[in-house]
């Protein structure tokens, strides 16, 4: 475990406190984001390899929390915190379409 | 018909901007026609944006048709390139793979190379030139490639004794390399028909930021089990979670071919592209040979001085031109292992003589610019744990064009069959889960050809592209969604016949090839059980 492993949990703390809900915990993420970034360059030899290396492991970061954010809103609804109606309203409502193409791309309604 | 009167002008456009740039820019001609080709490569894309939005009813409306269009027409295309992009990320370990009687072991890179001009000088001494890729821990073999009597070859060298005898005739990892930007198809239709990929991806992803309206409100969401949202889901959160790495790689995919897309911005200062080319890589060029045979110099002192002056870096090409002749020249490139800029730094010796006639290193800032993005691309530079990030982000750019190719005529389905797309969603399934087993039949190929088959390197390709058609014929004869099944069940096999075929015990090459498969297995069986869920279901 050195500390390449720590920047990295750093960065994943950072992306999921962004995805939760409160303001204040979104600017935390932020901060927590930069501080591993500045870390990463800081300890690495070669800045330019350490910057590519953490933008890519962001990307991963975000799944990460996606997924977690999935399970969790699946236990939930296991538990019946949630109804499974309730839990994919606060998720996020659906998108309304407005327009011809934006149906397009609007989720898939009852089959007709 | 009026789109892609939109995609001509904006082409035409973009050109014309590349010109005027590198003729207009206070640069030197070199700066300038890199200047004028990164801007068309840009311009392009953006060009079609604006053009669309002129010609369609508003701006997201128009984006999200474009969107669609774009990445229907491109999106196998897309899919294939990234498909083996993604696995030419570990081409050298893939390569070892493909070699077991090699094995993993420590390797002297001068040693090696010394022995495989050793080899190429008593087998192919009338050559025009050889082009050797030192032996390196990571691929412990000399891989050369030469010209005998009008054919071009390629054969990986043995590191100690030179010669190609002992290891097995493959392509391995270069096979996948190759097809990334050739598409097995001759120079250049094949590059130019990668190059579109590349800027079509450009236009995919920059017209999908605008189609998806929510895209950055749902960063965080994927609900499974819901269908189509499901799949909208997957899209948009692999489309954003990697949006950097995808707009990065693609854009300096078209940016390596980008001499070829765009030559306009040359002809400002150029006669022609070898001209262009030879101004932009002077201490790669071959002199001409005078005619007058020569031996070589001892290629060990040459070799070992370049070692010193490549310390950090590490040595990446050896080529040596006109071997015989007394204008032979030896052109040693240096890696990029501290640094992400490719190519930058180049000896030039003397192969008569042994003496160092220059050693280069790139000052002119357009030009390393350029380095920059090609060694992004390639990401030679890159540490394991990185290499492995590309790899993943690879797998993510699949998801998103698999999942939107889907979205697409799933979508349309919906509103009412038509031949044409239930014939679109018969070859789709074929091409994206088709695809995968085709690759994987290279593997199986490698192992199982015998040894001493001749043209075995040939015979391998020709197997990947049987199964290739073979499977395509099949999806259009099967309904999607039987077809499905079938390819999700032959991943199943073939996955395991890798894993089978491996020596996951041996070293950790085997081990991580095993590894991948096994999981490509397991998604497999998921996407299997998914499949029966979702009949029992309905």
């Amino acid at each position: 475990m050195g500390p390449d492993w720590f920047y990295t949990a750093l960065q994943l703390c950072g992306v999921i406190l962004i995805s939760l809900r409160p303001v204040a915990a979104k600017w935390t993420g932020v901060l927590l984001l930069c501080v591993s970034l500045w870390l990463e360059i800081m300890s690495a030899e070669n800045a330019a390899f350490a910057a590519v290396s953490w933008v890519l492991g962001l990307g991963f970061a975000v799944i990460m929390a996606a997924l977690l954010r999935t399970g969790k809103r699946m236990v939930e609804t296991r538990a019946g915190i949630l109804t499974p109606a309730s839990a994919t309203v606060q998720q996020t409502s659906p998108p309304v379409p407005q327009t011809a193409s934006a149906r397009q791309h609007a989720p898939s309604g009852p089959r007709r | 018909m009026k789109s892609a009167a939109v995609i001509f002008l904006a082409y035409v456009v973009a050109a014309l901007l590349s010109f005027l740039t590198a003729y207009c820019l206070p640069l030197s001609p070199v700066n300038a026609v890199l200047t004028g080709i990164f801007v068309a490569l840009v311009g392009w894309p953006l060009l079609a944006m604006v053009g669309f939005s002129r010609v369609r009813n508003g701006f997201r409306a128009a984006m999200t048709q474009v969107h669609d269009m774009a990445g229907i027409f491109t999106g196998w295309l897309i899919y294939v390139i990234t498909l083996s992009g993604t696995l030419s990320v570990f081409r050298p370990e893939i390569s070892l793979w493909a070699r077991p009687e090699l094995g993993a072991r420590p390797v002297d890179p001068v040693k090696a190379t010394e022995a495989a001009i050793g080899w190429l000088s008593r087998h192919a001494p009338q050559s025009s030139a050889w082009y050797i890729t030192p032996a390196r821990d990571r691929a412990p073999f000399s891989w050369a490639a030469w010209d005998q009597n009008g054919a071009f070859l390629q054969r990986a060298l043995d590191p100690v004794t030179g010669s190609p005898d002992t290891i097995r005739d493959t392509l391995g990892g270069d096979f996948f390399y190759r097809f990334h930007f050739e598409l097995q198809l001759p120079y250049p239709w094949g590059r130019l028909l990668a190059a579109i990929a590349a800027l079509a991806l450009v236009f995919v992803l920059l017209t999908g930021i605008v189609a998806h309206r929510r895209i950055f409100l749902d960063f965080f969401t994927f609900r499974p089990k819901k269908g189509q949202r499901s799949w909208l889901d997957a899209h948009n959160l692999a489309g954003v979670a990697a949006l950097p790495f995808h707009l990065t790689i693609a854009l300096t995919g078209a940016v390596t071919l980008g001499t070829l897309l765009m030559p306009w911005a040359g002809l400002a200062h150029y006669r022609d592209a070898s001209a262009f080319e030879a101004a932009l890589a002077p201490s790669l060029s071959a002199p001409a040979p005078t005619g007058t045979p020569s031996a070589l110099a001892p290629i060990g002192p040459v070799l070992a001085e370049a070692a010193e002056r490549l310390k950090t870096e590490g040595m990446n090409q050896v080529y040596v031109y006109n071997p015989s002749d007394s204008a032979a020249t030896i052109v040693i490139m240096g890696d990029n292992n501290d640094r992400i800029a490719f190519g930058t730094h180049v000896l030039r010796f003397d192969g008569k003589t042994g003496k160092l006639l220059a050693d280069t290193h790139e000052q002119r800032p357009v030009v390393t610019a350029f380095a920059v993005l090609y060694g992004l691309h390639v990401a030679h530079f890159a540490p394991l744990a990185t290499r492995w990030l590309y790899f993943g982000s690879g797998i993510l750019l699949l998801i998103v064009t698999g999942s939107g190719l889907r979205l697409w005529i799933r979508r349309r389905l919906r509103r009412g069959d038509s031949v044409r797309l239930v014939l679109l969603d018969r070859i789709n399934a074929g091409m994206l889960a088709g695809t995968p087993v085709a690759f994987a039949a290279f593997f199986l190929a490698n192992r199982l050809l015998p040894v001493t088959l001749a043209d075995r390197a040939t015979r391998e390709v020709q197997v990947v592209f049987a199964v290739w058609f073979l499977l395509l014929l099949l999806a259009v004869a099967v309904p999607a969604r039987t077809g499905w099944r079938i390819f999700v069940s032959l991943g199943v096999v073939v996955s395991g016949c890798i894993v089978l075929l491996s020596a996951p015990w041996a070293d950790g090459v085997e081990r991580a090839v095993s590894l991948v498969a096994l999981s490509l297995a397991g998604c497999c069986v998921l996407a299997l059980r998914s499949m029966r869920a979702h009949q029992d279901g309905a």
